[in-house]
């Protein structure tokens, strides 16, 4: 059975070929184009919670014709400083460390995090951020409240997804509360027992199963991982949100899933979801519109922003 | 004595007088034959002199003796001729012995109460087709009238002798004289056999450019357009239009336009007065009008009357050709890409006449033995026109046209998953794609009295597109065989049925007022998706139809003030129910010009327009994926307000015009695809993907033109800036507008080389579109907890929409023409070269990034593609 994705996907292949039929006419040049240079920009990325201390990466621009080299932690900027206030109060400078990612290859990673101190709710953080030939930059947030996950569960049974992927129907359910504008980030965690009986941690590619949209697959990128959500259309109300886990994800060896529910800002969301329609929608289809990815850091690139987080788990019994 | 001497003058006076008087009643009575049975008046005395003793003294400068004249009597007194030659002339006659002084007779300085309408049709000798925008003009009274859009005019004059002057651009004018006493209907025929002969472009058809109150108003000729050089050889309406000041071409080759700012959709193009949503044959390279079943072209830019509505930027009005009503005539062309052919002729003479044009490419015939792709379009015009009398006549205009394609793909595998058992597969992939435009139009006339004009007109208009994708698969082994079949459909489709009333009034020769009303019933089916599988239920999404329905009345005065200031004010109120909702707007309109010298005016505009209609489009190419949409109780009506302040020269005797116009325009929720929306996904609720904002855009346009000897051409000029902005969209900061062009500059030629040999030439600048390119890349994060590589988010930073600006375009076209009168009728080779000097213009730019494995680096490439190279083409036309 050919996968309905890809009836969209042939279409969208006649339709561009459609158009390309007449650019068989055209010409292709690789040009040299003049984009001008831009003073380069200092980028934060500070997504921290109540249960560990803050920590900050701080890279930079480059200009969009320059190399990019895979060996190493792209455009990182080492010696910059980071100021943290809370409620307006200086707290301290934040500390540089490096530590090993371990990703596809092993590569030095250098962030700046703060003394042990770990950041609450209800409060006011911001940060300053400066290195020597860089525009300084702040950004502030806040830490929004603990939302408790009430249910969690994982139907056992495979089903076909209207993209024709399989996966574990699935649901979360959460009391919003009522009056305000609240945004929540879904991520999925599964535990596995390796042959060798270490267990690994790794988070989920998960889908809506209440959009009912037919579309290019999503791209298996980091932000697939993580879904997010508006109350715009449940506010104040004990909400279920359905989603999947796609199947090829799972197998006999999985112990438990966890659901993480990460109550986040406003700036966070609009960072999330515009950074991940950019990576879905605007990379190399030059028929699609462009996106700018939001930032809330004045004069820089990224975000710095505080969640909170509540978890809840399901063990497997095979 | 003293008594004596009295009575002696007295006598002698008396004498003298009655000798006077006997002489006259002599002279004036003398009987005459004379042989002339029509020439001027001046020839006629001159015969009365040779065949008498009677001289004749007269001051040429007050009595008109150069006027024609039928002398309808063989012999009578010379009075009795006298009186025929000045018939309501208000000339007497004084005798001097054999002198004959003729005088005007002095006014009474009151004009006279008593007034009397002149009305009819002008019509061209040869076809009889109507001439629109011809002028009346009475010498005597100096008032006069041009022709509505059916040639009709009315002009209510002073009762007496009046003079009247019918002229129409490129025809001699035509002089008529007659004693007005009541209420008369004169229709003329206007011989326009050199008019076709040329290349003519007007601010204004006859009435001088710095006189109309009209702004940013343009009219074009057939012949205009026939003989610009185009790509292919194909002559396109549409890209004459982009060689005028204030219009810019979308993509190199496009047939869109965009005016003062505006975008595809804030263009009402009127095709017989029925709006034609999609313009584009072969994703908008070649517009659907074809130019051989097109009689003129009306552009207006600004200052829009108040008769016109339904759209922001401009009003393209086009009138199909009514079809001769004398004898049967054809004409065609045979191209490289195309061919056309157009019959016109009456049914029964004079009285009812058609017009039947067809066109076709074929691309697909020339493709076929290569591939089984496909791809093909064809228009179809045609045109029924019958008189019922002078005071009522009765159009039917069709227009259909449509385009088709079809890509085929055939796979045929042998799989051998089982030893000595294979498995044959047959895949095959059938994609469709076709969209097209059908309009009809039953239009009558109907003179209610020679003061007021009407028209009703029943109108439809539809466009609907297609797209389908069929996938065949059968796999065979030696027992079994399957079949599996999918079938993906898509449809978008907008159907219009309307009807218009209008009036034309003329009151008093100073004012020429209109007014009507309309009421349009739309239903759209924005986007349907559908899918039938062998192993699935059938499937519709998006089914919902959106009704709704349009309304709109409208009053309109052209007046004068003074000898100096003429107004044109009105006001357009329209109403759009939809989903329940009422949207309403009044739209004032006022033009006004005052006359700083005899060529010299000043002239300023204010427009107010709504929209009803938006249309979804992808950002740069004119496919027919875009999707008409109305507003709805979500989406808000599209709004404009413009004004305008212009200066417009005209020197007659160089044969020179000139204009200068600043304008400034405002626009209100336009919508626009949302970041990332993805015009490709057919099958979401359009309304979920697009983002309402505003727009502004000004500017100045300069356009002066000249014919002069063998040589005649224009050169426009186009100074403008245009801006979005959108809450949602470059974090709400104003951004330049795709087709923000800075510079637009325009120069057009042609040169008579020989009687039968023309050569013509365009020249085209303008700044390059705005693209949204990145200008770095920098790395992200997430909140992931599970996730270590959450540092390698690669993002690209905008910085801000539509900053970057592509290659300036510029490009020249040339044709030459060959003309040959045969024994058939007339045939003409015209040899088009199309970007004479090969410039690649940029199409759009594409970026990626590329890994160089080497020094496992990243790279980013920009490919830019060009489309049209210099393209030499050859065309065969032919008139019988």
């Amino acid at each position: 059975m050919k996968a309905y994705s890809n009836k969209q996907r042939n279409f969208n292949r006649f339709a561009i070929c459609g158009i390309l039929m007449l650019f068989n006419f055209s010409c292709e040049n690789t040009i040299e184009l003049e984009i001008p240079e831009k003073p380069s920009k200092l980028v934060v990325g500070g997504l921290f919670n109540t249960d560990s201390t803050m920590v900050i990466r701080v890279s930079r621009t480059e200009h969009i014709l320059s190399y990019t080299d895979l060996e190493r932690i792209p455009f990182e900027v080492n010696n910059a400083t980071i100021e943290l206030y809370q409620n307006g109060e200086f707290l301290e400078v934040l500390k540089p460390q490096t530590y090993l990612d371990l990703g596809d290859t092993i590569r030095k990673q250098n962030v700046y995090t703060t003394n042990g101190f770990v950041a609450s709710e209800g409060n006011l953080y911001a940060i300053n951020v400066s290195a020597p030939d860089f525009e300084p930059v702040e950004a502030s947030t806040n830490v929004p409240s603990k939302i408790l996950l009430t249910d969690f569960e994982v139907d056992p049974v495979m089903i076909s997804l209207p993209d024709e992927r399989a996966g574990l129907p699935a649901q979360i359910s959460f009391q919003d509360p009522p009056g305000e504008e609240n945004f929540y980030a879904l991520e999925i965690m599964v535990e596995m027992r390796g042959h060798d009986d270490i267990h690994y941690t790794f988070s989920l590619e998960i889908v809506s199963l209440l959009e009912q949209k037919i579309g290019f697959t999503e791209s298996n990128s980091a932000l697939s991982r993580e879904i997010y959500l508006s109350d715009a259309s449940f506010d104040g109300q004990l909400y279920t949100y359905q989603f999947a886990i796609l199947w090829y994800q799972v197998s006999d060896q999985t112990t438990s899933f966890k659901a993480i529910l990460k109550h986040i800002n406003k700036a966070h969301f609009e960072y999330a979801t515009t950074a991940r329609l950019q990576e879905a929608e605007t990379r190399e289809n030059p028929f699609s519109l462009p996106v700018q990815v939001r930032t809330n850091v004045k004069n820089g690139l990224g975000i710095f922003s505080g969640y909170n987080a509540s978890f809840n788990t399901i063990k497997m019994t095979n | 004595m003293k008594l004596i001497n009295t009575r002696k003058i007295i006598v002698v006076s008396l004498v003298l007088l009655t000798s006077n008087m006997l002489t006259a009643q002599t002279v004036l009575d003398a009987p005459v034959k004379l042989s002339l049975k029509e020439g001027t008046i001046k020839e006629v005395l001159s015969q009365i002199e040779r065949l008498t003793d009677i001289k004749f003294i007269y001051d040429n400068g007050k009595i008109d003796v150069n006027q024609k004249v039928i002398i309808s009597k063989d012999s009578g007194a010379v009075r009795e001729y006298l009186d025929l030659l000045f018939e309501g002339k208000m000339v007497q006659y004084i005798v001097k012995n054999d002198k004959v002084i003729l005088k005007k007779k002095p006014s009474t300085g009151k004009p006279s109460p008593k007034k009397a309408t002149i009305n009819g049709y002008l019509r061209e000798n040869g076809s009889g087709e109507n001439l629109i925008g011809a002028t009346v003009f009475d010498r005597n009274s100096g008032l006069g009238s041009t022709t509505n859009y059916y040639g009709y005019y009315s002009l209510t004059l002073p009762v007496g002798e009046v003079s009247l002057d019918y002229s129409y651009v490129g025809a001699p004018k035509s002089l008529l004289t007659f004693y007005l006493s009541k209420d008369t209907t004169v229709n003329v025929g206007l011989d326009l056999s050199t008019l076709l002969e040329e290349i003519i472009i007007s601010a204004d058809k006859q009435v001088a450019i710095q006189e109309t109150t009209e702004m940013g108003t343009i009219n074009l000729t057939r012949k205009q357009m026939q003989t610009r050089p185009a790509i292919g050889g194909e002559t396109d309406v549409i890209k004459v239009l982009q060689l005028l000041p204030g219009v810019q071409a979308g993509n190199e080759g496009s047939a869109g336009f965009y005016v003062r700012g505006g975008g595809p959709d804030q263009n009402l193009i009127l095709l017989d007065g029925v709006p034609v949503y999609n313009t584009s044959h072969l994703f908008g390279f070649v517009s659907v009008f074809n130019s051989d079943a097109i009689n003129n072209i009306k552009l207006i830019k600004g200052a829009f009357p108040a008769r016109y509505g339904g759209r922001l930027s401009s009003v393209v009005e086009m009138s199909m050709k009514e079809g001769n009503m004398k004898e049967l005539r054809g004409s065609g062309n045979v191209g490289l890409m195309t061919s056309s052919l157009t019959l016109e002729g009456p049914i029964v003479k004079d009285k009812t006449s058609f017009m039947v044009s067809g066109r076709r490419t074929y691309l697909d015939l020339i493709a076929k033995p290569f591939t089984d792709d496909s791809y093909n379009f064809f228009d179809i015009n045609a045109k029924i026109n019958h008189r019922f009398s002078d005071r009522s006549r009765v159009y039917f205009s069709a227009y259909a046209g449509r385009d088709k394609g079809s890509l085929l793909d055939s796979q045929q595998t042998l799989e051998s998953v089982v030893p000595f058992d294979p498995i044959h597969v047959e895949n095959q992939n059938k994609s469709r794609v076709e969209w097209g435009n059908s309009i009809a139009l039953l239009r009558w006339n109907y003179v209610i009295t020679p003061k007021l004009f009407s028209n009703l007109s029943l109108t439809r208009s539809s466009y609907d597109f297609e797209a389908s994708d069929e996938f065949f698969q059968e796999t065979k082994n030696a027992t079994d065989t399957l079949t599996q079949f999918q079938y993906f459909r898509t449809s978008s489709d907008i159907r219009d049925l309307g009807v218009k009333l209008d009036f034309d009034f003329f009151p008093h020769p100073d004012h020429y007022v209109r007014f009507g009303l309309q009421a349009i019933d739309h239903n759209f089916k924005p986007n349907v998706v559908g899918m039938l599988a062998s192993e699935r239920v059938d499937t519709t999404f998006n089914t919902s139809d959106i009704n709704a329905r349009e309304y709109s009345f409208y009053v309109e005065d052209d007046f004068k003030l003074s000898a100096k200031f003429q107004a044109n004010m009105g006001v357009h109120l329209s109403g759009f129910d939809v989903n329940s909702k009422f949207y309403k707007s009044i739209q004032p309109r006022i033009s006004l010009r005052y006359l700083l010298n005899e060529n010299f005016s000043v002239k300023a505009s204010y427009s107010q327009m709504a929209q009803f209609l938006h249309l979804l489009t992808n950002p740069g190419l004119g496919l027919p994926t875009d999707l008409w949409v109305p507003a709805t109780d979500k989406i808000a009506p599209q709004e404009s307000s413009q004004y305008s302040l212009g200066f417009a020269y005209s020197l007659p005797e160089l044969g020179l015009e000139a204009t200068i116009e600043g304008y400034y325009k405002e626009l209100d929720n336009l919508i626009e695809y949302q970041e990332g929306a993805n015009f490709l996904r057919l099958n979401e609720d359009w309304q979920d993907k697009v983002v309402s904002g505003r727009g502004e855009s000004y500017g100045m346009e300069f356009f002066i033109r000249r014919n002069w000897d063998k040589m005649e051409g224009w050169l426009g000029y186009t100074l403008a800036w245009s801006n979005r902005t959108f809450e949602e969209i470059n974090f709400g900061k104003s951004f330049p507008y795709r087709y923000d062009r800075r510079h637009d500059v325009n120069l057009v030629l042609t040169r008579h080389l020989r009687d039968n040999i023309q050569a013509s030439a365009n020249w085209v600048y303008g700044t390059g579109i705005a693209l949204t390119l990145p200008f770095a890349e920098y790395f992200g994060t997430t909140s992931l907890v599970g996730q270590e590589d959450v540092a390698y988010l690669d993002l690209l930073d905008f910085d801000s929409r539509n900053a970057f600006r592509q290659r300036a375009s510029h490009r020249l076209d040339i044709s030459i023409s060959f003309v040959k009168e045969k024994k058939w009728g007339k045939r003409t080779w015209l040899v088009t070269i199309y970007n004479a000097y090969n410039r690649r213009n940029p199409l759009f730019i594409e970026t990626r990034p590329v890994q160089d494995f080497t020094d496992n680096r990243l790279v980013r490439l920009f490919r830019e593609r060009t489309l049209f190279p210099i393209v030499p083409s050859v065309s065969y036309l032919f008139e019988f």
